[in-house]
């Protein structure tokens, strides 16, 4: 509806400022090529809000400041002391940002990972969404007219469309939906609570799903917060660690809301504060910062790399020669067991199990198969045919709760269940950092809601799916679920870096968690 | 016919013909025992029969086949007798359709045969228990149709049966290992289906059949694997055991054990194995769920 | 030999199957009905046993080219049943078939021939089939009649892809209980979504998921109601590709699973092999994963079969147009289907 409006303003403003926007459609083009969140940027100016300054926040957010000379005569005609600080701001994080930008060479995998996946996102927009790209440019000028009379309505609403919220709701999970509608996501919170760019990035991520799984989520996570304590300038009159606290807070509540953290997460956040409790107040600023990054890099190295190493080579010592291994969805770690197993000069075969509406599966499928090892690909529906010919199930998880259940990706227990039926014995990987006192004994206590027009569509039939034409229809709701549970019994094994366990093992592995953190 | 001699004929049929079962000779002897009887009235030549039949389950054969073969002749004796008034006339009826019976029975080993045979698929895992007949040759005749497969035979104490069924395969050039009856837990999950005979199968669809056969079908149902029962349907009986104690004594010791001993120190011969363990049985009649069995005997004895 | 030329109308029927331009089970069986309806009345055959072979034939032509099509063969293997009732009746004598009871009270002369030729067969079996047809096409209708029996007020039901049976038993449900319907997408082929937006519209509420979330929402399922191409001899069911996960979830929450198949669903043949290559067969797998994923499909294998097999233990109540039977009944409604000789032509 919004984009009917506006071509009949583009004509009105056409006349008057014609190549001034496109200079800066020019700008915001090039800009938009190289990295960031063109996504958020088309979502956000197609609903009509008054966004000189976002836009601009966000151009800065990807690391080029060479439209500020423009801000001036735009922001001019609404000035107010609020914004005045705003740009401040921006300017100090600009130069922040330039200081960045050399020390970004050496990110953590995860980072160019998901910068890659920025980068083939922002391109596949750019070449799709070329129509819309004038539009940005244009109704900001249009906006800020209209922005003086409404400047209450378009938090809120950019706020809905922006979530996706279904109006429509599966009454059986009603209590999983997230309600976005109090908590004010926007910029102009983001400042008030202080949150560090880069949390903002990381949030774009999670909630396009850019970065999946929850190693990678929590490495990701991990990087941010490197950069938080590097930035961090503790005002005056306050401590540097209570301050990064209180920073850290509201980064943490702003990434709950652009999507629940996954229980790795909350396991490193736990851990990072406590270890800022314990530290030695008597240090200066500097040598703390130090500090706590060393004791990022230590977690990452200890409870994420190590004990994935630790895993990969017990797991190893299970594979024989001649196995057929069945796995499902993408797993980093079980991608790193079988990488190095097959270095190992093990002959083993894999077949990936993947289902909808994620198919993560088929990125596994690419890293295995140019590693040359043997693939076969089924859909879940597949698994009863293949089964027969296994011999071993290895399957990642999201998190391991206290009462021995294993949470995973939706799916994982329907292939645990068949793997039972067929008496084939099940592998569980898991790192000890993802244990959680948690207790859930099935799918629907807890659980996280996915997009559901992602089952709209489907992606290999030529004709359109008839669901897709149905988003009115109120009796008829997709519901996609992205977590399940695993009961115990179901699970032969579960390997940690400390030993292989069975399921009901978890609470002894927490309890001397605690142990030694105390 | 006395009893010494109707025990002497009875062992005498087992001993010749190796290829007969126990019930089959049975009926044998109870057949000759029309022809040769001097009785007059239909009555007495039930009882005579009746005294053969116990005399039979008095010698050192297991009884539940003879049992079911002889109840199910007499049966068919008695319903044939209804309509002619003379006796002699009687008899002859009697005695062909005895004949006519016995040819049934010859035949329905080899249709037994024939349909178990199409669940031996190439590259099959077989594991069968002591040794039964009807296994064997569906075992041979598989092999003719020139499908390769792998028998695992259980030694079967305390006869050790197992180890002529392993040479009798062997000798057919079937590949064939032997294993102890303590190792069916261990070898479960690498066959693909079990396939035993039986002494007897009873009402609720289960089936009587040497000791052993209900630990393999509890450890099969336990790992997901089909158990398929081999067996003539002559071998039906009305009999419903609700446990292991429940079966009758006769069943489980042989008539000399049961005259000397305290049972309770004496291995059973047999053991009970309940419906809800067996995937299918093969019979004469088609292959039946254990459900179906007991239809079969009602609309006989019904 | 005259026989060759007469199996162009089989041959036809194979061929409308094979390219779909026959889909739904109904069709076949009322086509295969229609043949058989032709070739008795227009056939040459003098006798039953004539008839039969002709009939014969055909069944077993069906089996060379379409083995895993169940109903065309099994409405022929009805006919030849009704076949030899329509004799018996007419020559006024009764055989009955293998039971034990035979065993024992067999008579060397009973064996029925059916070689005589009569002249009223004709006639009523023409009769007799234009009945099956009428209970042919209403057996849907009756099936939909006992919905109201199983499905309650607020009920979860669970079923998995398009199933015209499952859609009409639904809909007659929902006239008179408000319920709601959880529907599994049925990947690769989608049949779910059609489903779904047909239950949308007759107003029931309809939640549409993923395969893989079947294990997950099974914990709140009140009842599983499925169809199913095939109902085998032991109880077992020949269902769609993803249907055993789904009976082995609900076996796990102990839901009862129901499933809704008309009589001539019903196979007398066994599952023998256990390793799914004669039982199953596979799709294109470009449904899996299409051609647009580029080199990797070189090196990989990719399997899509069409069919599950589902052991009778999952499954509690088959449903026909006589009612509720339970899977271990299932010989005993064979029998009256079809004669022990014609099990397995």
């Amino acid at each position: 509806m919004d984009k009917k409006k506006e071509p009949l303003k583009k004509e009105k403003v056409a006349e008057d400022g014609l190549t001034k926007k496109e200079r800066r459609a020019l700008k915001v083009q090039v800009k938009k090529t190289e990295i960031q969140n063109v996504i958020q940027v088309n979502e956000t100016i197609v609903e009509n809000k008054p966004n000189p300054e976002k836009e601009k926040q966000k151009q800065n957010v990807s690391h080029k400041t060479n439209d500020t000379p423009n801000d001036p005569p735009v922001s001019g005609k609404l000035l107010s002391d609020k914004e005045l600080r705003k740009l401040e701001w921006e300017k100090k994080l600009t130069d922040q940002k330039t200081k960045e930008l050399e020390s970004v060479k050496a990110l953590s995998k995860a980072e160019l990972k998901a910068k890659r996946r920025e980068q083939q996102e922002s391109q596949r927009s750019a070449k799709t969404s070329s129509k819309v790209e004038p539009t940005p440019t244009k109704t900001p000028s249009v906006n800020i007219k209209q922005s003086k009379t409404e400047p209450k309505k378009s938090p809120v609403q950019k706020q809905i469309i922006r979530k996706t919220i279904p109006i429509q709701r599966v009454q059986l999970v009603q209590h999983l939906y997230i309600d976005n509608s109090s908590e004010s996501n926007d910029k102009n919170s983001i400042l008030h609570n202080k949150v560090h760019p880069a949390f903002v990035r990381l949030g774009t991520q999670y909630s396009n799903k850019n970065v999946l799984g929850s190693n990678a989520r929590c490495l990701a996570l991990l990087a941010a917060l490197k950069q938080l304590v590097d930035n961090l300038q503790t005002p005056p009159k306050q401590e540097f660690c209570r301050y990064l606290e209180t920073v850290l807070k509201s980064c943490t509540n702003y990434l709950q809301n652009c999507r629940p953290l996954a229980v790795s997460m909350i396991n490193a956040l736990r851990n990072f504060n406590l270890q800022l409790t314990q530290i030695d107040t008597n240090l200066n600023d500097n040598e703390k910062r130090i500090k706590l990054q060393d004791v990022i890099d230590i977690y990452i190295n200890d409870d994420i790399r190590k004990a994935g190493e630790a895993i990969s080579m017990r797991v190893r010592e299970k594979i024989s020669d001649g196995d057929v291994i069945l796995t499902y969805g993408c797993s980093s770690l079980i991608r790193k067991i079988l990488l190095e197993a097959h270095k190992d000069e093990k002959k083993f075969e894999v077949i990936i199990v993947d289902s909808r509406p994620l198919l993560e599966g088929k990125e596994m499928l690419r890293r295995l198969v140019v590693a040359g090892i043997k693939c076969s690909y089924v859909l879940i529906n597949a698994l009863s045919y293949v089964m027969n010919s296994v011999t071993k199930v290895i399957l990642g998880a999201h998190a391991l709760l206290t009462n021995g259940y294993v949470m995973s990706r939706i799916g994982t227990a329907q292939v645990a269940l068949l793997a039972r039926a067929y008496n084939k014995p099940v592998l569980v990987c898991c790192e000890t950092y993802k244990f959680s006192e948690r207790v859930q004994t099935d799918s629907f206590v807890y659980n996280e809601i996915g997009d559901a027009d992602l089952l709209r569509t489907t992606h290999t039939s030529e004709t359109e799916s008839p669901l897709s034409k149905t988003k009115d229809m109120n009796k008829l709701m997709p519901l996609n679920l992205l977590y399940d549970v695993t009961p115990p019994d179901l699970v032969t094994a579960v390997v940690t870096e400390i030993a292989i366990l069975p399921c009901t093992s978890v609470p002894v592995v927490l309890r001397i968690h605690a142990d030694e953190s105390t | 016919m006395e009893g010494e001699k109707v025990r002497q004929y009875f062992c005498k049929i087992i001993k010749e013909d190796e290829d007969v079962s126990v019930g089959v000779a049975a009926i044998r002897t109870l057949l000759e025992i029309i022809k040769h009887s001097k009785s007059e009235t239909v009555q007495e030549l039930e009882a005579n029969l009746k005294d053969a039949i116990s005399q039979m389950k008095n010698s050192n054969y297991t009884v539940a086949a003879i049992n079911s073969g002889c109840e199910l002749f007499l049966r068919f004796i008695t319903l044939a007798s209804l309509d002619t008034r003379d006796f002699d006339e009687c008899k002859k009826i009697m005695m062909d359709r005895g004949h006519l019976f016995i040819k049934k029975l010859d035949d329905s080993r080899g249709k037994i045969v024939k349909l178990a045979s199409n669940f031996i698929g190439d590259g099959s895992r077989i594991l069968t228990h002591s040794r039964s007949r009807v296994v064997l040759q569906t075992l041979r005749k598989a092999h003719k149709q020139n499908k390769r497969f792998e028998v695992f035979v259980t030694i079967s104490a305390p006869d050790n049966i197992g180890t002529r069924m392993c040479k009798d395969l062997e000798a057919e050039g079937i590949p064939c290992t032997l294993i102890l009856d303590s190792a069916i837990g261990y070898i479960m999950e690498q066959v693909d289906f079990i396939m035993v005979g039986t002494e007897g199968v009873v009402e609720s669809g289960g089936i009587v059949n040497k000791v052993g056969t209900n630990t393999m079908a509890v450890c099969a149902k336990e790992i997901n694997k089909p158990f398929y029962v081999l067996t003539e349907s002559f071998k039906f009986s009305r009999l419903f055991p609700l446990d292991q104690q429940d079966l009758p004594e006769e069943y489980k010791y042989t008539s000399e054990v049961r005259k000397s001993c305290d049972l309770r120190k004496i291995h059973p011969l047999v053991d009970y194995t309940p419906p809800s363990y067996i995937t299918l049985l093969f019979t004469d009649l088609g292959i039946l769920t254990p459900s179906a069995v007991s239809d079969e005997l009602i609309k006989l004895y019904l | 030999m005259h026989d060759k030329e007469n199996l162009s109308d089989v041959s036809k029927l194979v061929s409308d199957i094979k390219h779909k331009n026959i889909l739904s089970s109904l069709d076949i069986a009322l086509r295969s009905e229609d043949l058989l309806k032709e070739l008795i009345s227009q056939g040459q055959w003098k006798s039953a046993r004539e008839l039969m072979n002709l009939v014969k034939i055909r069944i077993q032509y069906i089996k060379e080219n379409l083995p895993h099509e169940a109903t065309a063969a099994n409405v022929m293997r009805h006919v030849l049943k009704v076949i030899r009732e329509e004799y018996e009746c007419e020559s006024k004598r009764k055989v009955e078939g293998q039971s034990l009871h035979q065993l024992v009270t067999a008579h060397p002369a009973d064996v029925l021939d059916y070689s005589e030729s009569l002249i009223n067969l004709k006639t009523s079996l023409i009769d007799h089939l234009t009945e099956y047809k009428v209970e042919l096409e209403s057996s849907g209708e009756n099936i939909a009649a006992q919905a109201s029996e199983h499905i309650h007020m607020d009920e979860i039901i669970l079923t998995v892809g398009k199933s015209d049976t499952v859609e009409k038993f639904l809909k007659s449900a929902a006239k008179v209980r408000a319920f709601k319907v959880v529907v599994v997408e049925a990947a690769p082929l989608y049949y779910g979504h059609k489903m779904a937006v047909s239950l949308a519209k007759s107003n029931i509420q309809t939640t549409v998921i993923s395969d893989a979330a079947v294990f997950a929402m099974m914990s709140r399922v009140n009842k599983v109601i499925i169809g199913t191409h095939t109902v085998l001899a032991n109880g077992g069911l020949r269902a769609a590709s993803g249907i055993h996960a789904v009976a082995l979830a609900a076996k796990h929450y102990s839901v009862p699973v129901m499933v809704l198949s008309h009589m001539y669903k019903f196979t007398p043949l066994y599952v023998g092999s256990h390793n799914q290559e004669a039982f199953n067969i596979c799709a294109s797998p470009a449904n899996v994963i299409p051609y647009s994923a580029g080199k990797i499909l070189n090196s990989i294998q990719v399997f899509n079969p069409v069919f599950d097999y589902v052991p009778p233990e999952l499954v509690t109540l088959l449903i026909s147009h006589q009612g509720g039977n339970a899977p271990s009944y299932v010989y005993r409604l064979l029998s009256e289907l079809y004669h022990q000789d014609d099990y397995d032509i």
